[in-house]
């Protein structure tokens, strides 16, 4: 099947023909942001030099996002109408882990767009057979899309390839190496530090790099209607109607929108809105105990956190039973973050922590596994448990910091996926120092039901 | 074609609505669907870029198929597709130039671009058929305040324009002031009926003599300042009674230029177009108006008035038969000359 690409989220704009064969037939613009203006030109010209017609494209591959809103548009909107008028299925290739479709195995393809005010769109990810991310068969994820602080998501992911033995080389990608190669460079130079130092830098820094370190050569760096094509091929294309945009970055007003339809906040006054895709930095998150009255919102959180959300009474029986849960509150006073602990027969036991996907990365997660752990030292709770998701790598990492350590595995624990879960467990006095504040660095997906 | 007609897809989507439309022979609505995001725009008491943008894409394949469908043709039939290319919102508009080249090139088929406000006016073809150019025009929506002098389908001189706020604008803000919520033209409209429209005298700016353009800005502060007045000396507001008078005040010069401007032009049609166009007031101005200067007054159906792509597909349709055609690099103006075809 012949595979048409087209790409519009990136400054400049590509459209790429892929034969059955394999071969690429590829155009650029020259120009920069004029991507409405040139795309169909240039899907005309690609056609032309691989010698094929409209007719003879069996499926077309659409970069979705993230990336340069208005491109994305222009992008989508034109694959839908081609798509429209040649009743042809559409995939909505998303661009982050499209990064790593044909990666070869052991590299970790660490993709990182820019998303301005020191930001990145992100998100890290490996070849590897039979798994799926985002859509993609044969990859992996390893750090989900999201929108991460740039040095923070560079340590994360070298973090990661210091936690994954198969792991042998980390390779980086998209615009925001050029933007932030100075927060990659100290990283890296972090990343080969003093074993003393181990402490103060973090878990990857005590050991010695198994892995090599690159940034992808310029001409594969950036996205293109070639890779969007070669990512394509091993999705499911689905009718033009149902293929949706990638933005990651929600609007102020889409959040009051959603929270309007799913009747949580009515939004009464009318108020002029300005655009903000990402909450303030230094944005000041307070914690406080949760009540049986924050289940409703925990709720909501978790159906967007987890694939299978608990319901409003699951949290309702938690939060009133022997329990410590704490909320993390934004400072609009909307909960964006919350985690528990339950205690049963003098043990404790780590529900689950969720942060909002547009707060990850702020050490929220540990702020709240902090404060749980505090609340059980002051019970005199010294055995703690939990089973997190072998995969969850980041969670594990969190957990490890605070002392836990796995002792055993769940088979086929979560029954959707077939995956495995890890019992970890923190026993004795816990007056070891927890290094809750460099831990705090991770993202709060942990234990899941 | 089909049946021997010519058939145009009309694409819209330069603001609040997306919308496609198949027309027969220029004038002949075969369908006009609408998908509008008033209900989620009244949330923030105004379009908001980003989310208007994000709604035109996830409809847009939507609003084309229907518009097919409906017409009961397929894209095969179409002869000729129109898109509103500008002006705009940017992020609005693309959505529509996109997905229309994008059929155009698929279907080889020829597309034209059309100006939003050549639409408008275009929208009265539509409504009265034995209507012909020349006329004077006078497009009044959220955006434009315009008086446009309709030499023939594909020459249109802009005889004047507002310098500050639309009256559309001005209207939407008032709304906001007196908490009647988006979009404020049909609101104001409404409410204005329950009030005496001379209760209060607030000013007209009529500009320089001979002008055919508007000023609004200043009646908006006066209602504004009036308002907060006698809020502030605890009087009661009655509420009806300035939005009565509020329309008056921008209605009565619209009026006044419109038919200035058809009676110095020598036009003896005048043709109302754009959203507020089917405010009751307006109409009833201009009908009286015409009526003692001898002038047929045209108005479109409210459907015709609202942003809509029947008119876009007309529009097209005229300027195609005069031998427009744009290419594939057709791209999308935020802000486009209003005599530029």
């Amino acid at each position: 099947m012949i595979i048409l690409g087209i790409d519009t989220t990136g400054e400049l704009s590509s459209s790429a023909v892929l034969t059955e064969d394999g071969k690429i037939y590829e155009r650029h613009s020259d120009d920069r942001m004029n991507h409405l203006r040139d795309l169909i030109p240039m899907i005309r010209d690609t056609l032309g030099d691989a010698g094929v017609s409209l007719g003879d494209i069996g499926t077309i591959a659409v970069s979705a996002g993230p990336g340069s809103f208005t491109g994305i548009r222009i992008g989508m909107a034109t694959a839908k109408g081609l798509a429209l008028a040649q009743g042809l299925p559409l995939a909505g290739v998303p661009v982050l882990p499209g990064f790593a479709a044909g990666s070869p195995e052991g590299t970790l393809v660490c993709s990182m767009l820019d998303a301005r005010r020191g930001r990145v769109y992100a998100g890290a990810y490996t070849s590897a057979e039979g798994a799926e991310a985002e859509g993609i068969r044969g990859i992996r994820e390893i750090i989900p899309q999201g929108i991460y602080p740039a040095g923070e998501f560079v340590e994360k992911c070298l973090g990661m390839a210091a936690d994954l033995s198969e792991i042998k080389s980390v390779e980086f990608f998209g615009n925001g190496v050029d933007r932030y190669s100075e927060e990659i460079a100290s990283r890296l130079a972090l990343g080969q530090a003093d074993d003393d130092k181990a402490e103060e830098y973090g878990d990857y820094a005590a050991r010695k790099r198994s892995y090599t370190v690159s940034f992808a050569p310029p001409e594969r760096r950036y996205q293109s209607a070639a890779q969007t094509a070669l990512a394509g091929r091993d999705m499911e294309p689905c009718h033009y109607s149902r293929v949706e945009a990638v933005y990651l970055g929600r609007t102020e007003a889409e959040k009051k929108l959603e929270a309007h339809e799913l009747g949580v906040k009515k939004s009464k006054k009318a108020e002029e809105e300005e655009i903000m895709e990402l909450p303030p930095e230094d944005e000041k998150i307070t914690y406080r105990r949760a009540t049986a009255e924050d289940a409703a919102a925990f709720a909501e959180l978790d159906g967007a956190c987890f694939a299978k959300g608990w319901s409003e009474n699951s949290f309702t029986d938690e939060l009133e039973a022997d329990s410590c849960f704490v909320a993390a509150e934004n400072e609009a006073g909307r909960v964006i973050g919350y985690g528990g602990v339950t205690y049963v027969a003098g043990e404790g036991e780590i529900n689950r922590i969720a942060v909002d996907r547009m707060y990850r990365m702020r050490g929220i997660a540990g702020n709240i596994l902090k404060i749980c752990m505090e609340d059980a030292g002051n019970r005199g709770v010294t055995d703690i448990t939990l089973e997190v998701r072998e995969s969850n790598r980041s969670a594990i990492v969190l957990y490890k910091s605070f002392g836990f350590e796995v002792e055993g595995r769940r088979k086929n624990y979560y029954r959707e996926t077939k995956e495995n879960a890890l019992i970890m467990w923190k026993r004795g006095s816990g007056d070891s120092d927890s290094p809750a504040e460099q831990a705090g660095s991770e993202k709060g997906k942990a234990g899941e039901e | 074609m089909k049946d021997g007609k010519f058939l145009t897809l009309g694409i819209e989507s330069s603001c609040d609505e997306t919308a496609a439309s198949v027309t027969a022979d220029g004038r002949q609505v075969l369908s006009n669907i609408i998908s509008s995001q008033i209900d989620i725009h009244t949330l923030f008491g105004g379009v908001v870029p980003e989310i208007a943008s994000r709604k035109h894409l996830e409809n847009i394949d939507k609003v084309i198929n229907g518009a097919l469908e409906e017409a009961g043709v397929s894209l095969d039939d179409i002869d000729l597709i129109g898109v509103t290319h500008g002006p705009g919102l940017i992020g609005a508009l693309l959505v529509g130039v996109a997905a229309a080249k994008a059929l155009a090139f698929a279907g080889d088929i020829p597309i034209v671009g059309v100006h939003h406000l050549h639409g408008h006016i275009s929208a009265n073809y539509i409504a009265a058929p034995d209507l012909e150019p020349p006329f004077t025009a006078v497009v009044v929506s959220g955006g434009n305040t315009d008086i446009v002098d309709v030499r023939d389908y594909n020459d249109l001189e802009l005889l004047g324009a507002s310098r500050d706020d639309a009256a559309g604008e001005a209207m939407d803000k008032i709304a906001r002031v007196l908490g009647l919520g988006y979009p404020g033209g049909p609101k104001i409209d409404a409410l204005a009926k329950q009030g005496n429209m001379h209760a209060i005298d607030f000013k007209r700016v009529t500009l320089e003599k001979g002008s055919y353009d508007f000023s609004f800005s200043g009646v908006k502060t006066h209602v504004i300042n009036y308002v907060n007045t006698e809020r502030q000396a605890g009087n009661e507001l009655n509420n009806a009674d300035i939005a009565a008078s509020f329309q008056l005040s921008i209605m009565e010069v619209i009026a006044e230029k419109a038919v200035a401007a058809a009676k110095e032009y020598g036009r003896d049609k005048l043709a109302l177009a754009g959203g507020v166009a089917a405010n009751s007031l307006l109409r009833r101005l201009m009908e009286e108006a015409c009526r003692a200067n001898g002038i047929e007054f045209y108005r479109p159906e409210p459907v015709l008035c609202t942003d809509n792509a029947a008119m876009i597909s007309c529009a097209a349709y005229y300027k195609f038969k005069a031998g427009h055609v744009d290419g594939l690099d057709l791209d999308a103006k935020p802000v486009l000359d209003f005599d530029r075809f």
